[in-house]
């Protein structure tokens, strides 16, 4: 009864104070709204700016640049002369190349990633928990290091492969070479297997149980239901990771920069390098207007998936949790542990080790006690180069990763949860960087800098990059933000609104509150995601805003690869340690990617 | 002063209608219902009332406030309307414990620690829910959950509760105990509730009037009784349960004392009489509106609305047996107490009793009334 006489009361009082104020209260209301309507319009514009900025900006200059007859920054004439150039049968053979190594890589990593995704969502394979955290590590690998790796394991001459078969056979040939076209699908292999399988992976996880047990009431075997309704219901999901491992393929640039360029294998990534820093006048026409051309050729892509995504990708994805039915595969099931160990070994363990082996010996592919050295670690603490590298790459990623994640937050929240006007513009500019290869991003940058009318001057200084790695780093971050948006109703934003939330309020205390696991789980997938980068980094750095990518491609070229392993040793260990961040941020039951 | 005021509300989205010029007034410490089938725009005008949803016409007062008037182009947002509000899906925030989901409107207006914790307190024991305040959120059932979003909507103390199918999720027995439970505590209060809802039972159990949509229109407003005993259209009639809706002549009329009319009519091989709420005049058309528990299973042949026929099926639903009779072409729909014991094929003889026949227009098939 206190109770609810204490309820009167308060109740009473309120009425009071709203009859005395009515009018004024109106007039309050009405600036009110009408501030927060411009404000929202104010902040929509700059949105669009600076998204134009990082998208829409570089696009057209790369358009621009493509039809200018000189450098960026130089007096020329417009003119197609870089089109023209563009169509030659050695370009034919490059772009035949590009597609070819892309499928040649793509067709095997899904066979393996639907295998892997298999055993380890659906079967009773032990410790599958600890086995999937081995399998995707290799994602996490910046490509450069396990590149760098894989020239010094599969090198005709001294690789410890080679060395370890001669040793064990008496032969006298190397079985292994990897600078061939095989060597280049057998490194990008090893990063899109468990990219894939991360795709894939949460499909097999998200199926009814109910949709297979029907199937095996209506008389069908296990294989007949595997084949005829769990296989089918993934095809969604699977053909639709194919088509984005494709993309990355022809993407890729780390893999045919190693193992291809040295056997004369080129791609078009490297076609585009290779015409801006290893000709004796750079041809920048030439490069841009390549460049230009296959972003037309990814959105052909972009066009395909998005066909294949629409309206079939999560069909059976319906946002509850199932338990999966767990196949028993009795003494097989030591087989499947097996198989992923052996494909972590292969993946991890022996590029990681080959680093730590080549960081002791004087030179690398000559083990012998007497050359055990610590002089490398020595060298690497004493280059200025590499600190100020280290430094620069930690900031950017620090930076780098806050606004990418920020950004992706707002374009997210913008793009799903509210009705705004211009938010499908939003969207569109926020996605575009998704076709645009590192490289290409990279080449239309420096020529939008260049266009910058004198007094900001942002080419050569580290926020050259920052703006390349925003841009790379968007449509992710977008991605990651809105799958946490969704995952919560609307209610309890509108519940928060009802009950005395203004905007802002709810924005802060409902809806990222409830979602910065997620925030936190996508800020290190893009502080990983900048650590990598090299594509887009080779051509925009100068000297002073080194990132360590770069510095660790240029020791390569020097023949320094004891250092190259002390450097990629010290990512590794940052890798480690953000993955492990990361993964006990996961543990605490927010989605992965 | 009525608590709300909803004049001549419409909300489009695009071409499509969702609410079509709905006028309502809702009394303090009243509990109205809006009830209708799924897509018949109650729930966008519970949305419009609580302001997360702008009406496109018309306007929305709360006590003598008008937060909503689109001819004028004024809108109060959701968060400056003082409202409670429980939601079908409840929206405890599961970050929060039930202490922090019951005090967010309380920290949201900045009032002291202390006041908090006791208002807190105080409603968490209204509720039952003392002993759980240090409970995560999400360790909750969902009848629990729901106490905990009553709680949160009541603790400090708004001028209106709006209330979102907040039964619906919850299994039959617990429906039944929580709805009951909900409006003792609201009497008790004395709070003015608006509350939708798809389910006829709930709406009548639980509320002062009932408010039938149907379209994005009313269709009646009335207490529970009338809106159940003597609809003004087809659609609601309907809308209850599986009544027997038989043509019929009229073949006299008459006043009554209590401003109702007493018919006599036909309907080709049977007569009887009925009430009506209007006067008819003779040989015009009318539907007769016979609810299934109001026909009697009866020995002989009795006055005045009598038919006879064979059991066509009769169904065991525990309390009582759900019959169709085939009389004479006529198929009645029949709720008999389940001791009858009817089987099928039994010849009986059915009574209506003038009180359990309503009559209505024919032609008033969907046309609102307020």
């Amino acid at each position: 009864m206190a109770v609810a006489s204490g309820l009167d009361i308060g109740r009473n009082s309120t009425v009071k104070r709203i009859a005395g104020s009515a009018l004024d209260r109106k007039a309050l209301f009405l600036n009110h709204l009408v501030n927060f309507a411009i404000g929202r319009r104010i902040g929509v514009l700059l949105l669009i700016a600076l998204l134009s900025f990082l998208t829409v900006y570089p696009l057209a200059m790369l358009l621009y640049g493509s039809l200018h007859s000189t450098p960026p920054g130089m007096p020329g004439v417009l003119n197609l002369d870089g089109y023209a150039q563009i169509f030659t049968t050695s370009n034919f053979l490059v772009l035949a190349n590009t597609i070819g190594i892309s499928f040649a890589k793509t067709i095997p990593s899904i066979l393996l990633a639907v295998a892997l995704a298999f055993i380890l969502a659906r079967t009773d394979t032990p410790a599958r928990g600890t086995l999937e955290v081995l399998v995707t590590s290799p994602f996490f690998i910046p490509p450069i290091l396990t590149a760098m790796a894989w020239g010094m394991l599969g090198n005709p001459q001294v690789g410890v492969l080679n060395l370890v078969w001669k040793w064990l056979t008496g032969a006298t040939t190397s079985p292994i070479n990897v600078y061939s076209y095989g060597g280049v699908v057998w490194h990008m292999m090893q990063y899109s297997t468990p990219f894939l399988f991360l795709f894939i992976v949460d499909a097999f996880r998200a199926m009814d149980p109910t949709l297979e047990e029907s199937s095996r009431m209506c008389g069908a075997s296990r294989w007949h239901t595997f084949r005829r309704i769990t296989l089918i219901l993934m095809l969604p999901a699977i053909v639709s990771s194919f088509v984005l491992s494709l993309m990355r393929g022809i993407e890729s640039f780390e893999s045919p920069l190693f193992f291809g360029l040295p056997a004369g294998i080129t791609v078009i990534t490297t076609e585009i390098y290779n015409a801006i820093n290893h000709r004796a006048t750079p041809a920048y026409q030439y490069a841009t207007a390549l460049s230009f051309a296959i972003m037309a050729f990814m959105f052909l892509f972009v066009v395909w998936q998005w066909r294949v995504l629409h309206g079939r990708s999560f069909a059976t994805v319906t946002g509850k949790a199932y338990a999966p039915n767990v196949m028993k595969l009795g003494p097989w099931r030591w087989v499947t542990f097996g198989f992923c160990i052996l494909f972590f070994i292969i993946t991890v363990v022996l590029p990681v080790g080959q680093l730590l082996i080549g960081s002791f010996f004087r030179f690398f592919g000559f083990y012998e006690w007497d050359m055990l050295t610590l002089e490398h670690y020595v060298a690497v603490w004493q280059n200025k180069e590499f600190w100020r590298a280290f430094s620069n790459t930690m900031l950017l990623g620090v930076m780098g990763a806050t606004a990418t994640m920020t950004l992706g937050g707002i374009v997210a929240y913008v793009t799903v949860r509210t009705r705004w006007r211009g938010r499908r513009l939003i969207d569109v500019l926020a996605w575009m960087p998704w076709m645009m290869p590192g490289m290409v991003l990279g080449v239309g940058f420096l020529w939008a800098f260049a266009m910058l009318p004198g007094p900001i001057p942002i080419y050569g200084t580290i926020w050259a990059l920052l703006f390349a790695y925003m841009a790379l780093g968007t449509p992710i971050s977008v991605r990651v933000m809105s799958n946490a948006y969704h995952q919560l109703s609307f209610d309890l934003e509108e519940c928060s609104r009802v009950h005395g939330g203004s905007w802002w309020q709810t924005l802060w205390r409902i809806l990222i509150a409830l979602s910065w696991p997620s925030f936190a789980v996508g800020w290190v997938l893009t502080f990983f995601g900048i650590m990598r980068e090299l594509s887009a980094s080779i051509l925009l750095y100068s000297v002073g805003s080194e990132v360590l990518s770069v510095v660790l491609l240029k020791l390569w070229s020097n023949g320094q690869a004891e250092q190259v392993s002390v450097i990629g040793l010290l990512m590794m260990l940052l890798v480690i340690f953000f993955r492990w961040v990361q993964l006990k941020l996961i543990k605490q039951r927010i989605s992965t990617l | 002063m009525p608590a709300v005021m909803v004049e001549d509300v419409s909300r489009h989205f695009g071409d499509v209608v969702a609410v079509d010029r709905v006028n309502l007034s809702i009394g303090r410490g009243e509990f109205v219902t809006l009830l209708g089938p799924s897509g018949c725009g109650k729930t966008t005008t519970l949305r419009m009332v609580a302001g997360l949803e702008q009406n496109t016409a018309g306007r929305i007062s709360i006590g003598d406030r008008v937060v909503s008037d689109a001819a004028a182009g004024f809108f109060v947002p959701p968060d400056h309307r003082q409202l409670g509000m429980v939601f079908q899906s409840y929206a405890i925030w599961p970050h929060m414990t039930v202490f922090d989901n019951v005090a967010y409107p309380l920290r949201i207006r900045r009032r002291s620690k202390a006041e908090i914790s006791d208002r807190v307190r105080a409603v968490l024991r209204l509720v039952e829910m003392e002993s759980f305040a240090d409970r995560p959120a999400p360790a909750l059932s969902g009848g629990q959950q729901q106490r905990v979003a009553i709680a949160r909507a009541l603790v400090f103390e708004p001028e209106v509760l709006l209330l979102d199918e907040p039964l619906s999720n919850l299994d039959a027995r617990l429906r039944t105990q929580m709805g009951d439970e909900f409006r003792a505590l609201q009497k008790r209060l004395g709070i003015t509730s608006l509350y939708v809802t798809h389910d006829q039972e709930e709406a009548m159990a639980l509320s002062d009037r009932v408010v039938v949509m149907e379209s994005g229109r009313i269709l009646q407003v009335g207490a529970p009784e009338e809106i159940y005993q003597r609809p003004a259209s087809r659609a609601v009639a309907a809308f209850f349960g599986s009544p027997n809706l038989l043509d019929a002549k009229v073949t006299g009329c008459e006043r009554q004392t209590d401003q109702k009319f007493k018919l006599g009519i036909t309907g080709g091989n049977w007569t009887g009489q009925c009430l009506a709420g209007e006067p008819f005049s003779e040989g015009e058309p009318v539907l007769v509106l016979v609810r299934p528990e109001n026909v009697h299973i009866a020995a002989n042949e009795g006055a005045p609305m009598a038919w006879s026929g064979r059991i066509k099926s009769a169904i065991f639903r525990g309390p009582r047996q759900s019959i169709v009779v085939d009389a004479a072409g006529l198929a009645l729909n029949v709720e008999a107490p389940a001791l009858l014991g009817a089987n099928v094929g039994d010849q009986v003889h059915l009574n209506v009793s003038p009180a359990g026949a309503w009559a209505i227009r024919p032609d008033r098939a969907s046309s609102a009334t307020a």
